[in-house]
């Protein structure tokens, strides 16, 4: 283990986690749509014209990619942990370059079948508060007696 | 107020399984993916590094399979409600690692339809789920997707 490593003994149910700020910016929604489809045709994720045309305010992060970054929120809190689960509801839709507050709060953690588990809500926030997306994971953090 | 039994599909495909797709996990994917939403663990972004790792080897990042599940042509349930569909929320449950070279078999079934009421009226939710099998008979991941219906209004 690192020293940077957080043990599920160190945590507590209302440890905050985060929170971060990231800005999804156009040039990595661009990347992340090729790795996923595989092309780059136009769409309301990496298109501002077509984005347009489907009425909305700009270009949108697809909710897959909003996922991966919530998913970073929790290993940057405790490195090298496994995440278990991630749930979350879409609420509203996520823009390009537009800062994101990351955050979290444990809810509750035990052994659950010899896993040392901790569960926390999730959200990520528009610059106003607005909880865009929230969700649940579960988390198996290493522990000082195994 | 909208009762499950009131909502119009075909029933019979809920808990069916249907083969979906089988998809070829590379190198180029795995870091296009972790590169793209900043990862900088190097278990998924430095194949050097990641060998000295307890995982042997590059792994991709834990929600990785969403994009597979993106891909997936599902059945059409014939739902006779509303006129706009949103995807509403997912989940993935991470089973093992999914590795460069890896080849993902994908089983998706109907898990439930369920009507709801909120703010902007009526809704029903359709939400499937897959699974997705690599080549040694391992789950890698499962994915729950759901789709909320409903009408301009």
């Amino acid at each position: 283990m690192t020293s940077d490593t957080r043990y599920y003994e160190d945590v507590d149910v209302g440890d905050d986690i985060g929170p971060i700020e990231r800005a999804i910016n156009h040039g990595q929604v661009v990347e992340f749509v090729k790795a996923w489809t595989n092309d780059t045709k136009p769409t309301r994720f990496n298109d501002p014209e077509t984005a347009a045309n489907e009425g909305l305010a700009g270009p949108i992060v697809p909710g897959v990619m909003t996922m991966a970054f919530i998913s970073r929120l929790l290993t940057e809190w405790a490195p090298g942990v496994s995440l278990n689960t991630l749930d979350v509801v879409f609420r509203q839709l996520v823009l390009h370059d537009v800062v994101h507050t990351l955050s979290g709060i444990v809810t509750d953690k035990g052994m659950i079948e010899g896993r040392s588990e901790v569960q926390c809500d999730v959200f990520l926030a528009d610059p106003e508060g607005t909880r865009l997306i929230i969700g649940k994971a579960i988390l198996e953090l290493p522990s000082r007696e195994s | 107020m909208t009762t499950d039994d009131e909502i119009q599909y075909n029933r019979s495909l809920l808990g069916v399984e249907h083969e979906v797709g089988v998809f070829e996990v590379t190198k180029e994917k795995i870091l296009g993916f972790a590169i793209s939403t900043g990862e900088t663990d190097p278990v998924f972004v430095d194949e050097e590094k990641a060998k000295e790792s307890k995982y042997g080897g590059l792994i991709a990042p834990p929600t990785f399979c969403n994009i597979f599940a993106g891909d997936i042509k599902r059945p059409d349930i014939g739902l006779e409600f509303g006129d706009l569909g949103f995807h509403a929320g997912q989940a993935i449950e991470y089973k093992n690692p999914v590795r460069p070279g890896d080849t993902l078999s994908a089983k998706t079934k109907l898990k439930e339809v369920y009507p709801k009421t909120g703010r902007s009226g009526k809704m029903v939710f359709e939400v499937w789920e897959t699974s997705f099998t690599n080549q040694r008979g391992d789950t890698a991941a499962t994915v729950r997707e759901s789709f909320v219906h409903r009408s301009k209004t």
